[in-house]
């Protein structure tokens, strides 16, 4: 009633709808008053006879999620409040800025543990609502069964298989390759450590190239010829000996012994014989024969690069052609002398499969670089 | 029988190499020598001076070994650019061959050897003192 007065003594300025409404707003703001004093009373009175909000035993989950989000509302509405009037977020007063960052953590936090307890509450809230009904159907409802975490973990671990392999495949080329799953035959990897090594020229036709006193050929006033027959392991071993000294610049320091067999062993070679003539006393006696006609003996019936690739690469080269045996109990006397004049490996034929990769790998290549 | 040593001698060299590293020409050497034996060092560098038109003292051979059944033999030859490099870059052993350093003076080896056995049985400074032969009494 002392605003009235004031009203009434600011007449002038003041028209007369203003002071209604003043008064209205002022009954409104009495009349909500009372009744939030009524509420805390009764709050008081629950909190004071019965354990509804009794929280010697810890609060729990819910409420906490309740408390916090009216305590995380109430001060952003202050904090909007202060801006509002102008006053920074800086100063340093209690409901402040990391209050209200805590309280989002703590609800974001609370979300979580919720959503682990989702079941159990789903359960507890689905029996208020229903009741307990007697004519339950316990297979219908979902909620009935106890969590298997091993049903999980099996259906986790195969999604997240096909999941990962799909995605993996899908991300990485955007190409599908089929899984290997077709048999291969087993090769065994090449043991020989001279792996460049191809299968030697047999020497009974290679002789021939310069055996022909047609062709002009190296002569010594000792008759021996300057090309060495390298036939067995020594003899080649000798070769790679004298290589090393010519392109290195030096001799190779032996010991005497070692310098006699040396000797001993080029003297036979240029002599025409295997080199094996200091070899241990207890030698397998005939094992020059194999050294002699090794390569005639070891390059029948086999190609002339060896082990190539994968088992089916083998098998492809299989199929082309007869073995050496074969074909040679049919050819002709030309086909025999055709390939006399060659020097060094020949080059084995590219077979359509081989042309159409390289052609794929160009084109592949050329994509990339335009 | 005895063999011609004035008979021709022909020389080829092969892998001629340029090494401007250490300031030489390297190469292998064949010598072809029907009917005499092996050439000697020597004379090979003569011959080798005439061809490449150099000093015969920056000429060195070495290595010359006779293949089987005689006619022919192989080695190594450097032709250096001037003596300084030649003696800045050729070991010991082959510079003391052509002459251009002095042999170190051989020393007694069965002397030294005895003196550093008589040292092993001690340690430190008191080696040297050790080293000396034992004086004998009224020697």
């Amino acid at each position: 009633m002392s605003t009235e007065t004031q009203t009434t003594a600011m007449e002038g300025t003041v028209s007369e709808e203003n002071v209604g409404s003043f008064c209205d707003l002022l009954d409104q703001m009495r009349v909500s008053m009372a009744a939030t004093r009524d509420i805390v009373k009764s709050l008081r009175q629950k909190s004071s006879k019965s354990s509804e909000l009794d929280t010697r035993d810890g609060i729990s989950l819910l409420s906490l999620k309740h408390h916090m989000m009216l305590s995380y509302l109430q001060s952003l509405s202050l904090l909007t409040a202060r801006r509002a009037i102008g006053h920074s977020l800086a100063d340093r007063s209690p409901p402040s800025a990391p209050f209200t960052i805590e309280a989002r953590v703590v609800l974001e936090k609370v979300k979580v543990l919720e959503g682990r307890m989702k079941y159990q509450i789903d359960k507890l809230v689905r029996i208020a609502e229903e009741g307990d009904s007697a004519d339950k159907n316990i297979v219908n409802d979902p909620l009935a069964f106890r969590p298997n975490p091993q049903a999980l973990m099996d259906q986790a671990s195969d999604e997240e298989d096909e999941e990962d392999g799909g995605a993996h495949g899908e991300d990485r080329d955007g190409v599908y390759r089929p899984p290997k799953l077709a048999p291969m035959p087993y090769t065994e990897p090449r043991k020989s450590k001279d792996k460049s090594r191809r299968a030697p020229v047999p020497s009974a036709l290679a002789n021939l190239a310069h055996l022909d006193p047609t062709k002009p050929y190296m002569e010594s006033t000792s008759g021996l010829g300057s090309t060495p027959a390298l036939s067995s392991a020594r003899a080649r071993e000798l070769q790679r000996m004298t290589e090393f000294e010519e392109e290195n610049f030096t001799r190779l320091v032996m010991k005497k012994k070692e310098a006699r067999r040396r000797a001993l062993d080029e003297a036979d070679i240029a002599l025409g014989g295997s080199g094996m003539v200091s070899g241990r006393r207890g030698r397998v006696p005939g094992v020059g024969l194999e050294d002699e006609f090794g390569d005639i003996l070891k390059s029948v019936g086999r190609s002339r690069t060896g082990v190539v690739g994968d088992g089916y690469e083998e098998l492809r080269q299989r199929g082309k052609k007869e073995s050496v045996l074969a074909r040679s109990r049919a050819r002709s006397r030309d086909d025999a002398f055709e390939d006399l004049g060659e020097d060094g490996p020949r080059q084995r034929k590219r077979s359509r499969f081989e042309k159409e990769v390289k052609a794929a790998k160009k084109r592949a290549s050329a994509k990339s670089r335009k | 029988m005895q063999a011609d040593t004035s008979a021709p001698v022909t020389i080829r060299t092969r892998k001629f190499i340029t090494n401007r590293l250490l300031a030489r020409r390297q190469f292998i050497v064949d010598v072809l020598h029907p009917n005499r034996p092996n050439v000697s060092k020597a004379e090979l560098s003569e011959r080798l001076a005439a061809i490449y038109k150099t000093d015969k003292d920056r000429v060195v051979t070495f290595g010359l070994k006779t293949v089987f059944g005689g006619g022919r033999s192989t080695g190594f030859g450097l032709i250096y650019d001037d003596e300084a490099s030649q003696k800045k870059f050729e070991p010991k052993h082959r510079l003391i061959r052509s002459g251009l350093m002095q042999a170190p003076p051989k020393t007694n080896r069965k002397l030294r050897k005895e003196r550093k056995n008589r040292a092993k049985k001690f340690r430190g400074t008191k080696k040297a003192k050790a080293a000396e032969p034992p004086k004998k009494g009224g020697k």
